[in-house]
């Protein structure tokens, strides 16, 4: 393998001098060499036998180095053994690194060390002759840039030996170069053919060693061979006469040719090219000096040659210069055309006259996949994947624009090849030949798939986002702040009229109908933008396309989208049109249940589990005295003491789920016994329980509900009587009848009488003193009396059966009552049991109510009866100054006429039964027992009136007789 | 004289109405039926008023009446009945009665009646 084809041209050399001069500096160098040693002398010709060590690394192959069978090895390690065995050492190597060998060879425990001869060192150590110079050349993977001096190495990463004499040299000449020290030159070469770091600087030969024996293809020398620096044996300062010797046995190995077998053996193969010109130039200095004298001599006679040569040499000089610029032009833009289209992610492509492709670069085949025998020779048509119609024209006008050999760019097609499947975007342009023939085109070409697939996939996820926004029925849109629309959703668009795209970029202010609407939208807008801070506007108004008036909730949040120019107000809004509605609904509903609730006549309590009050409708409210919002919370017993007892059926209710009544519940209220329904009723509904007490006053329906019953019972005894009357009637005639004769016929003023007793010899006065000494006259009248009581009886009996309105008429009640109070004086029974005339009548009578429509002799009759019950009750009683008042007055729909007296009245038991028939209170005998009941009867049935009597006892009773003014009220 | 005819299927209501007004002095004719009264009336028995009992054995006392003024219109009618809810009815008010001529039992004091049969005989003019 020739080093030139490893390195193209890295170092710049002419080539003349490659060509046949390194042998003659070779031999120069040896002639040096003895020259020296001839000048120093042998110092210590004498071969003593001595040991000497001698240190020196071990990691700078082709010079020193542990071979395979772990032994040193290497050129400075042999031509010391070479060294040894003429200077009649015993030479032994102890290999390590430089720095401990320096230490080794201070302290005296190595005798010689092989070192690179600097200055620097030159002030701790001697050094002996060069056992040969080293250059350091900068070593660099084929894309890298060359360089010219190692000062270029700044901000690059250079690998180096560790501790080596560049480590040193390259710190101090730049600290910005990015040394990476390796313990191995070969090291620093595989890690830099490995990819890493720029640059691997070593010693020329150890580079190319490396290079060859690990057959690094991918690296070149990127420089010059640089910083020359000779290999010598450095000793310690009081050891010059080992220096001596060291030169001395050099001087013989040159003499003897076995430098140069060790060089060719060790250095020949690595070294193509000599060393640097600088460095041979100097040796040739130094070798030429003694030679100067015989080349004076022949310095005339070759002047004029010499004047030519220098002539034709600057001549020379000047056409490589001129040719060193090109190529290396050249070079470079080869370099810079291989380094782009390797790294770049697009290819070159070639196509001949016929559009057929004649090259494909590298990355066209990495890419697609696509073996070349498959492209080349072929059109791009024909590789192509068509799917559509689109895509048929597409290469039509392609293939069209091919033929017509005009530039393209940017043509983008898809290709579909086994598992590839790719977007591909080509650009080309016509080539010509010098001749302006068309010779086909050539263009690059890149993979747009990974683009496309993120423009599809960016498409699709607008797409998606644009379907989602555009299902939401609420509103969303984005304005700018002059009120432009940056993005309307399909809800936004229909409330306008329009369509999304007829939306958007539109102003608001050309859209929406209602200028105060917009304004205040638009001031919301600015707001949020200039604010930066979201808003939510809870209701506002907004009219559609139609005119309809819709409520809003809208939340506007500023919003910075980089593909908005400016800063955006992003609303969504929220038709709570029907919301508000159903809100106002419910609103309206529960004041209009609440009212429905008030309007309720019954008392309604609603309670939770635990007895503690949530709602009181009006009623309660009243009768408890106690306002809904003052109760609530309270326990309903506080309240409601008469329900106390009620808690273990609310308990019951809501346990069982079901109503739960307790009918007729006396119940005391202020103090007057009241009779009232109580139901209590569970209220389940979601997440809360409780119940509602019902109470219903019922004590009217009682007390009508048992005077029914009464009348029902009176009527019975109405049928009864009416069947039975005129049964008893004919009998009571007969006692009745018979008593009368009886008593008319034993009584001596009738002339007949006396005209019998005459006749038959009786004398009738005797025969009476005899009837009344026997009181037989006595029991007459009791049989009398007795009859009429029963006469009575049935009468009152008969008065329980409906009559009909034949003798109804308007009646003054003024003069009625007059007739009756005019009667009840008369009236016999009362005379005979008390005098009317103890008892003060007081009239009070209202001035406006004269006529009621009645049946006068019934209504006289219940006037009567209540006056007797009065009378008699005061008399019985004893009451002082007994009073009867009658009062009338004129009510809305009654005439009411009130008997009220000052006598004992009654207790509660006997005012639940003061209407029932053949109840009295009285002796037995003293009444019928039918009087009041019979009056009841009257006034309610007959006259759809009504009776009613409150008393109490010691407090007087007050009967209350209302008669309807209306015809209708009497049906 | 006057006569007055009783015509009552209760015997102790005839015969205390017949003894009280002839102890007022007046001739009574009374019979337990309307037929029997009629055959007495047939047989010349004369009378000016007539004292009708509404529920008897044979016939109804409006019919009685009505059949009786046919034949005698001169003859005047007091109605004695035991029923309380006795109304005349409009034919017989039509031959002059009125609710003043009807008596309901029992007669507690029989001189009321009494007094109207003599109203009535002497309306009459007297005599038969």
């Amino acid at each position: 393998m020739s080093g030139s084809s490893l390195s193209p041209c890295p170092i710049r050399r002419p080539a003349w001098w490659r060509t046949g001069l390194a042998p003659w500096i070779r031999r120069l160098t040896r002639i040096y060499l003895l020259v020296t040693l001839a000048v120093t002398g042998p110092a210590a010709a004498a071969p003593t036998v001595r040991s000497i060590i001698i240190g020196s690394r071990d990691n700078i192959p082709p010079y020193a180095f542990i071979n395979e069978q772990g032994h040193p090895d290497g050129f400075n390690i042999n031509l010391l053994r070479t060294l040894g065995e003429v200077m009649g050492w015993q030479v032994q190597f102890r290999l390590g690194p430089r720095a401990q060998m320096q230490q080794d060879l201070e302290a005296g425990r190595i005798d010689a060390l092989l070192l690179l001869d600097t200055a620097e060192r030159r002030e701790t150590f001697l050094f002996s002759n060069a056992l040969t110079l080293i250059h350091f050349q900068a070593f660099a993977r084929r894309d890298t840039p060359t360089i010219q001096q190692f000062q270029e190495l700044r901000n690059r990463e250079a690998i180096i030996l560790r501790g080596g004499f560049l480590h040193d040299y390259l710190q101090r000449l730049d600290p910005d170069i990015q040394l990476i020290p390796v313990d191995h030159e070969a090291d620093a070469l595989r890690l830099l053919a490995a990819g890493e770091h720029d640059y691997a600087v070593v010693s020329e030969l150890g580079g190319r060693w490396a290079q060859q024996h690990y057959h690094l293809s991918n690296l070149v020398a990127a420089s010059p061979p640089l910083a020359p620096r000779g290999y010598a044996l450095a000793v310690r300062r009081e050891h010059s006469e080992l220096r001596e010797q060291i030169n001395q046995g050099l001087a013989i190995l040159t003499e003897t040719g076995r430098y140069d077998s060790l060089y060719n053996h060790w250095l020949g193969e690595v070294l193509q090219d000599p060393h640097g010109l600088a460095a041979m130039l100097s040796y040739t200095v130094w070798v030429l000096t003694p030679l100067t004298v015989i080349a004076i001599a022949a310095l005339f006679w070759s002047w004029l040659l010499r004047r030519q040569v220098a002539q034709r040499t600057r001549q020379l000089q000047w056409e490589l210069s001129e040719r060193q610029q090109a190529e290396a032009a050249l070079r470079e833009s080869e370099a810079r055309f291989r380094d782009v289209t390797e790294a770049a992610s697009d290819w070159i492509w070639e196509m001949d006259e016929n559009l057929c492709f004649t090259y494909l670069s590298e990355r066209f085949y990495a890419l697609t996949g696509i073996a070349p025998h498959h492209v080349i020779g072929r059109a791009r048509w024909e590789l192509s994947t068509v799917e559509s119609a689109a895509d048929q024209q597409k290469w039509q006008q392609h293939r069209e624009m091919l033929e017509k050999h005009l530039p393209f760019r940017d043509f983008i097609y898809h290709t579909t090849r086994r598992l590839s499947d790719r977007h591909l975007k080509i650009s080309g342009k016509p080539i010509y030949t010098a001749q302006g023939k068309f010779a086909g085109y050539r263009g690059t070409g890149t993979d747009i798939t990974e683009q496309v697939k993120a423009a599809t996939a960016l498409h699709d996820s607008e797409l998606l986002l644009r379907q989602i926004i555009d299902l939401v029925p609420h509103m969303i849109f984005a304005k700018d702040r002059h009120g432009h629309f940056l993005l309307a959703n399909r809800a936004t668009a229909e409330a306008y009229g329009v369509t999304v795209d007829d939306l958007v970029n539109r102003s608001h202010r050309a859209i929406h109908l209602v200028d105060e609407e917009i304004e205040q939208m638009l001031a919301d807008d600015r707001e949020v933008i200039d604010s930066g801070v979201s808003k939510l506007i809870a209701e506002e108004s907004f009219t559609d396309h139609t005119g309809r008036v819709r409520i809003m909730q809208t939340i506007k949040i500023p919003l910075v989208e980089p593909s908005f120019n400016e800063p955006a107000a992003l609303g969504v809004s929220f038709d709570i049109t029907e919301q508000k509605h159903a809100k106002e609904e419910v609103a309206r509903m529960r004041l209009y249940l609440k009212n429905i609730i008030d309007s309720m006549p019954s008392i309604l309590i609603g309670v939770d589990p635990w007895g503690y009050i949530t709602v009181l409708n009006q009623p309660a409210e009243q009768s408890s005295g106690v306002s809904w919002e003052a109760a609530q919370g309270r326990y309903f017993g506080e309240v409601f003491p008469q329900l106390e007892q009620q808690f273990e059926q609310i308990r019951q209710a809501i346990r069982f789920g079901r109503p739960i009544k307790t009918p007729r519940m006396m119940l005391e209220v202020d103090g007057a016994p009241r009779y009232a329904d109580i139901m209590v009723y569970p209220l389940i509904t979601d997440g809360a329980s409780g119940a509602v007490i019902r109470w219903d006053d019922v004590t009217a329906r009682v007390r009508i509900e048992s005077m029914m019953v009464q009348t029902e019972k009176m009527l019975s005894v109405g049928g009864l009587a009416a069947g039975m009357a005129h049964e008893i009637n004919n009998p009571l005639g007969a006692i009745l009848q018979g008593s009368q004769n009886i008593l008319r016929r034993i009584s001596p003023d009738m002339p007949q009488n006396r005209a019998v007793a005459a006749a038959i010899g009786v004398d009738l006065d005797q025969i009476n003193r005899y009837l009344e000494q026997r009181r037989i006259l006595h029991f007459l009248e009791g049989i009398r009396e007795a009859g009429t009581r029963a006469a009575k009886i049935v009468t009152d009996m008969l008065s329980f059966s409906r009559r009909s309105e034949s003798q109804f008429g308007p009646v003054d009640l003024e003069d009625m009552l007059e007739t009756v109070l005019r009667l009840a004086a008369s009236d016999y029974d009362l005379k005979k049991s008390f005098d009317f005339k103890h008892i003060t009548i007081e009239r009070d009578y209202d001035a406006t109510l004269r006529v009621v429509y009645c049946d006068k002799t019934e209504i006289e009759q219940v006037i009567l009866n209540l006056l007797k019950n009065s009378a008699q009750a005061m008399t019985e009683d004893g009451t002082f100054s007994p009073t009867i008042t009658v009062r009338t007055r004129q009510e809305k729909n009654f005439a009411l006429i009130e008997v009220i007296d000052n006598g004992p009245g009654m207790d509660e038991k006997t005012l639940k039964r003061i209407f029932e028939p053949f109840f009295t209170t009285k002796e037995v005998g003293a009444g019928t027992g039918l009087g009041l009941s019979v009056s009841y009867f009257i006034v309610t049935e007959q006259h759809n009136g009504r009776l009613s009597v409150t008393s109490k006892p010691g407090q007087g009773a007050c009967f209350s007789i209302r008669l309807p003014f209306t015809r209708e009220a009497l049906t | 004289m006057s006569w007055v005819l009783i015509v009552d299927d209760e015997e102790m209501i005839r015969e205390n109405l017949k003894a009280y007004l002839e102890d007022e002095g007046m001739q009574v004719a009374a019979f337990e039926t309307v037929s029997q009264a009629m055959h007495w009336l047939q047989e010349g028995g004369r009378c000016a008023v007539c004292i009708m009992d509404m529920r008897l054995p044979d016939m109804d006392g409006n019919t009685a009446i009505r059949a009786l003024h046919t034949l005698y219109p001169d003859m005047e009618f007091l109605v004695h009945t035991g029923s309380s809810s006795y109304t005349l009815p409009e034919d017989l008010r039509a031959i002059g009665l009125d609710d003043g001529r009807v008596y309901h039992k029992p007669l507690n004091d029989m001189a009321p009646l009494a007094v109207a049969v003599w109203t009535l005989t002497a309306q009459q003019g007297g005599a038969v």
